[in-house]
């Protein structure tokens, strides 16, 4: 439920996802379907009025602030549609944050944020501010930074909304290396490129989950655990 | 809607959305707004105020000295201060303040003093010669002129309607006694009779008795006259207060010069004009000071514009034209200034009248101070006014696409650090040459400069300070933030230092202030030490001694627990024929009670203060002794006001003092000299015309530890004191009360005080506000996992970033400027020097930091959590 002024509505109705490691889960529907909303949700950027999320087996809707902080830092890597950089810090200094703020070495941080822009394609721009870089860069900064720690699900919100096709193939295909290293990758997207290059399709219709649809050898491992 | 009313209803609806943002912009205006208000108020409401009132022509020489001079003793006596601060005359603070009537006077002293009226009137004395025409012609009290020490007064018959005329008068007219003239007043003539002639009373025009004076008064006085009150003792420093509440106190310099031969360090009614001319440009400057600090809060408020700043692109992109964009931010800044200053006005009026009602010495503020006041809102809209243009002005030139964008962009930072550095050491050089050599326009000048430099490079220093804390990825961050920021950031900077920088002058101002007053009350620079003298001025040192030891004993029985000593060594060290108050003081601190002997030759006893006529130098002081005068220290005027001095001195020819006595006139009291201490003069000649000794003898007592004697124990000492010496000395006492911080000193405080609130809570609100601007860079580093100790380590390197530097900064301005405006005053008056109250700088010093670090904690503690700021991601 989401109180806007004196009305309260209801942005998701009950509903049960579960993603895997490995994954790539596409969330597709119109606007105001509920895809951000359940994104958020997952990365404990909101707390559900009524049920349960959890997170590497951990519930997020009883921690406290600091636990879904010290969550956020850990385990989950946000990429935001607007790329949500910090402006007054490099490209560089961008990717680190998550490291920083975990406490790691500063010259190991500094290593390892260097490798996250080089695999986004910019190991050379590092010393620049958001501000001078593009739209596409500024989201490859973003997804470095989502993916520089070790988190164990990255959810993306509209991540090539902004980009050109060839820059948005770039980023998919970034993210489809995260699943391959047992990483869950949750992608709320319009795009249909994007949906599908997805293991999995969840449709959202007026806060309802109206499809889920799996492919290829994930969705068969699936089907094969499953009871 | 019209464009008009749209736009206001787009800026309520900016300010309500953001209710926080706007309470703390409301609160930024109000703040100055209230402490503006007070500041005000509280000068416009002190008896030492300028006086804003109308200049009045009061005539060269005014009689009313004579009284005005007995209340000048009696402030001195009771006071210790040679200063008394004359405002004005009373006709137009009769008009102004209430004051009509004697009653009113009499009934504020509790009837305790008599009370003298003195109608000065502009009319023309016509016979028996028209040689007076143009002439003022002053009325008094016909008893007036006996109070006029040195004065020739030939007193003839007393008439109903009679005039003392100055002899320059009476030869004018060629009138003599008993003679009738004729006085002019509203073109109609009344007949009065010389019934006395001044001889020393040069330019005084005449006296009128107390019955024309009614019968003028009845009749109705030309609108330029003059109506003043003066009072003989006893009179305490209470009932001066009381008094000063109607504002009541002429001197004249001219006639206190003629009648004691020297000049004169009262202030007279000459130096009065200048002085009211110069009090509307005071209050002035209060105002201007209002303005300028209002407008330093539009400017911080004109910075809080970045949700600002898309909504008008936004608008922008719909269509809305240049125009419109800027009545929008505008109406944003005139709301804001209007709610402001309604608020800061209103409380700032309330607290300023419970402090007035509370005070036993404020008088109610001068009217022109309620027009300042009612101007405040005015003001306040006009500072949001230009506020929210500034905004408008910086918002509407962004274009709308590049506003829209997440973060505009901007040009990477070239360093000025050399630039700066230059600038700012030229400024504090500059400061410092206006400080030795005395020039005002320099020390301001170069202070505005260093800050300005210092808010303009202060990212420069912090961006390499950065560079030093990278391992502290938060502090790092959050001091790149306001590099990054650099025209916020130096705005912040530079309100902070201009903020802190009066706030440091005025504590050093009130801090010598305070000394100042101490040294007018003691010279000797002994704050609150208490004695009682006492001048027999007969007894033998042996005799004396034995007194003092019969003295002590019944001090000691009367203040048991004491400690009071009886000092046995009776010769006091002189230097260059003064007493070396130094090496007495030092004996007076171990033993508490110190009895000396003083040579007569030109010296006396040695002055601890200057009297009510404060002699240029020893020069003029002994050529009044010359003529057979006593000059006195105040400390052996006889505390019953008279002006009779009883000197019975010993010599070394006659030890026991028994030779002779005689009666003198108290002429003078010598004032504070820098270098000297005062001292009262009688000529050798005349003490042994009189068969008087060359020798006295005083014995002081002060409680040993060196607090002040209280009242209650004053009048019981002296009741011992007189009861011990009874029968062997003509002896009194004289009590040195405890000091009491001038109103000026107790001002300058309640300023500082107000200072240091309005720098400390500015830099408070400054730094939240500036937070606030962070809120997106907060919510981000909150969605990638920032925790909240994370986030206020963030926010407040950032505001310490903003703060420090021009803290520093601002309190070295302060320091030079507070130190030139010591050094000013010290030039004028030898009392003041500069005093330095290290504590309370360094109180500065960490408050002021210690606020704004803990205005930067409370945002990101209260709003990490805060869905809106989730929001923000």
């Amino acid at each position: 439920m989401y109180r806007v002024g004196e009305h309260e509505e209801r942005a998701l109705n009950p509903v049960t996802v579960e993603m895997f490691g490995g994954e790539v889960l596409a969330l597709v529907g119109p606007s105001g379907s509920g895809k951000s909303t359940l994104l958020r949700l997952a990365g404990g950027l909101d707390v559900p009025s009524a049920g349960e999320v959890l997170v590497d087996g951990k519930r997020l809707d009883t921690m406290t602030a600091r636990e879904l902080a010290l969550m956020r830092r850990d385990k989950v890597g946000y990429i935001f549609q607007e790329y949500n950089l910090v402006y007054s810090l490099t490209a560089l200094e961008n990717v680190r944050i998550p490291l920083d703020l975990a406490g790691t070495r500063t010259s190991e941080s500094k290593t390892m944020a260097v490798d996250a822009l080089s695999n986004v394609g910019l190991g050379d721009l590092g010393d620049r501010f958001p501000d001078e870089l593009s739209g596409g860069q500024r989201q490859r900064v973003a997804i470095a930074r989502a993916l520089v720690s070790a988190s164990v699900v990255i959810l993306a919100d509209e991540p090539t909304g902004a980009l050109d096709s060839a820059t948005a193939a770039g980023v998919v295909a970034t993210l489809r290396n995260c699943a391959a290293d047992g990483r869950a990758v949750v992608i709320a997207t319009h795009d249909e490129a994007v949906a599908r290059a997805a293991d999995r399709v969840l449709t959202l219709r007026d806060g309802n989950v109206v499809a889920d649809v799996r492919r290829g050898p994930l969705a068969t491992a699936v089907a094969n655990v499953a009871p | 809607m019209s464009r008009v009313g749209l736009a206001w209803r787009l800026a309520r609806r900016d300010l309500s959305s953001r209710k926080a943002a706007t309470v703390i912009a409301v609160v930024a205006f109000a703040v100055p707004a209230v402490l503006s208000t007070i500041a005000i108020a509280l000068i416009t409401s002190s008896p030492e105020r300028p006086s804003t009132l109308p200049s009045v022509v009061v005539p060269k020489g005014a009689v009313g000295v004579a009284r005005a001079e007995s209340l000048n003793a009696i402030v001195q006596d009771a006071y210790g201060s040679t200063r008394l601060r004359d405002r004005t005359s009373a006709p137009a603070l009769g008009a102004n303040s209430g004051l009509a009537t004697t009653s009113n006077v009499v009934d504020a002293l509790g009837g305790s003093v008599e009370v003298a009226e003195v109608v000065t009137v502009p009319a023309f004395l016509v016979a028996p010669s028209a040689a007076a025409d143009g002439a003022l012609i002053s009325a008094i009290d016909q008893l007036a002129p006996d109070f006029i020490p040195g004065l020739d007064v030939t007193m003839g018959e007393p008439a109903e309607r009679g005039i003392v005329l100055a002899s320059t008068m009476a030869d004018r007219l060629q009138v003599g006694l008993g003679d009738t003239v004729g006085l002019l007043v509203n073109g109609s003539e009344a007949p009065v009779t010389v019934v006395g002639v001044v001889r020393r009373g040069a330019d005084v025009a005449g006296y009128v008795s107390r019955d024309l004076m009614t019968s003028l008064t009845s009749a109705g006085l030309p609108p330029e006259s003059s109506l003043s009150w003066y009072l003989s003792g006893p009179v305490s420093w209470d009932d001066v207060r009381a008094l000063n509440r109607y504002g009541v106190v002429v001197t004249s310099a001219p006639l206190a010069e003629e009648a004691n031969g020297a000049s004169s360090t009262l202030i007279a009614n000459g130096d009065l004009l200048p002085q009211t001319g110069k009090a509307i440009p005071e209050l002035l400057v209060a105002l201007g000071g209002l303005v300028a600090t209002i407008l330093v809060g539009g400017l911080v408020f004109a910075m809080s514009n970045a949700r600002l700043r898309r909504s008008m692109a936004s608008w922008s992109l719909l269509g809305a034209d240049r125009r419109f964009l800027v009545s929008v931010a505008t109406a944003r800044g005139v709301l804001v200034g209007a709610l402001a200053g309604l608020i800061g006005t209103t409380a700032g009026a309330l607290i300023s009248w419970l402090v007035v009602a509370r005070s036993a010495t404020l008088v109610p503020p001068a009217p022109q101070s309620l027009a300042l006041i009612l101007a405040l809102p005015a003001c306040a809209v006009l500072a949001g006014l230009l506020a929210g243009l500034i905004a408008a002005v910086r918002v509407s030139t962004v274009s709308p696409t590049e506003a829209l964008r997440v973060a505009p962009r901007r040009r990477r930072a070239r360093s000025r650090g050399l630039p700066v550095l230059l600038a700012c050491g030229g400024a504090f050089t500059v400061m410092v040459i206006g400080a030795v050599f005395g020039a005002t326009l320099l020390v301001v000048v170069g202070g505005l400069i260093a800050l300005l430099s210092v808010a303009a490079g202060g990212t420069v220093v912090i961006a390499a300070v950065a560079a030093k804390v990278a391992s502290l990825p938060m502090v790092h961050a959050g001091l790149r933030e306001t590099t990054r920021h650099r025209s916020r950031t130096a705005i912040l900077s530079f309100v902070t230092a201009v903020m802190i920088a009066p706030a440091v002058s005025l504590l050093v101002y009130a801090d010598s202030a305070n000394t100042a007053a101490e040294r007018e009350y003691l010279p000797s620079g002994e704050p609150g030490a208490a004695a009682v003298l006492l001048s027999p001025n007969t007894a033998s040192l042996e005799s004396f001694a034995s007194k003092g030891v019969e003295l002590e004993e019944g001090l000691r029985n009367l203040l048991p627990g004491s400690h009071i000593a009886v000092q046995e060594s009776l010769a006091a060290p002189t230097s260059n024929g003064s007493i070396d108050d130094s090496a007495n003081l030092s004996v007076f601190d171990e033993t508490g009670l110190l009895v000396w002997q003083v040579p007569l030759g030109d010296v006396v006893v040695p002055g601890s203060d200057g009297g009510f006529l404060g002699y240029q130098d020893d020069a003029q002081a002994t050529a009044e002794a010359a003529q057979g005068h006593l000059v006195v220290d105040s400390a052996l005027v006889p505390s019953d006001g008279s002006r009779t001095f009883t000197a019975r001195v010993t010599s070394d020819s006659d030890p026991t003092g028994s030779g002779g006595g005689a009666d003198l006139l108290v002429v003078g009291l010598p004032g504070a000299r820098e270098g000297a201490a005062a001292r009262p003069l009688l000529n050798v000649e005349a003490a042994d015309s009189a068969d008087l000794a060359t020798r006295v003898s005083s014995l002081i007592i002060r409680n040993g530890d060196g607090t002040s004697v209280s009242e209650r124990d004053e009048d019981r000492i002296r009741a011992v004191a007189l009861t011990t010496m009874r029968g062997s000395a003509d002896a009194y006492v004289h009590v040195e009360r405890g000091y009491q911080p001038s109103s000026t000193a107790v001002l300058a405080g309640v300023a500082t005080l107000a200072a240091a609130i309005l720098a400390g809570l500015t830099t408070m609100l400054i730094a939240m506000l500036g937070v606030r601007e962070q809120q997106p860079s907060l919510a981000i580093f909150d969605a990638v996992g920032a925790t909240s100790r994370n986030l206020r380590t963030y926010t407040v390197a950032g505001a310490a970033a903003v703060v420090v530097l021009p803290t520093l900064a601002g309190i070295a301005v302060g320091l030079i400027v507070g130190a030139a405006t010591v050094a000013a005053l010290a030039a004028a008056d030898p009392n003041w020097a500069l005093e330095i109250p290290y504590v309370s700088v360094l109180g500065v010093l960490v408050a002021v930091p210690l606020l704004a670090i803990a205005g930067a904690a409370v945002v990101p503690a209260r709003s990490s959590h805060d869905p809106r700021l989730m929001g923000a991601v």
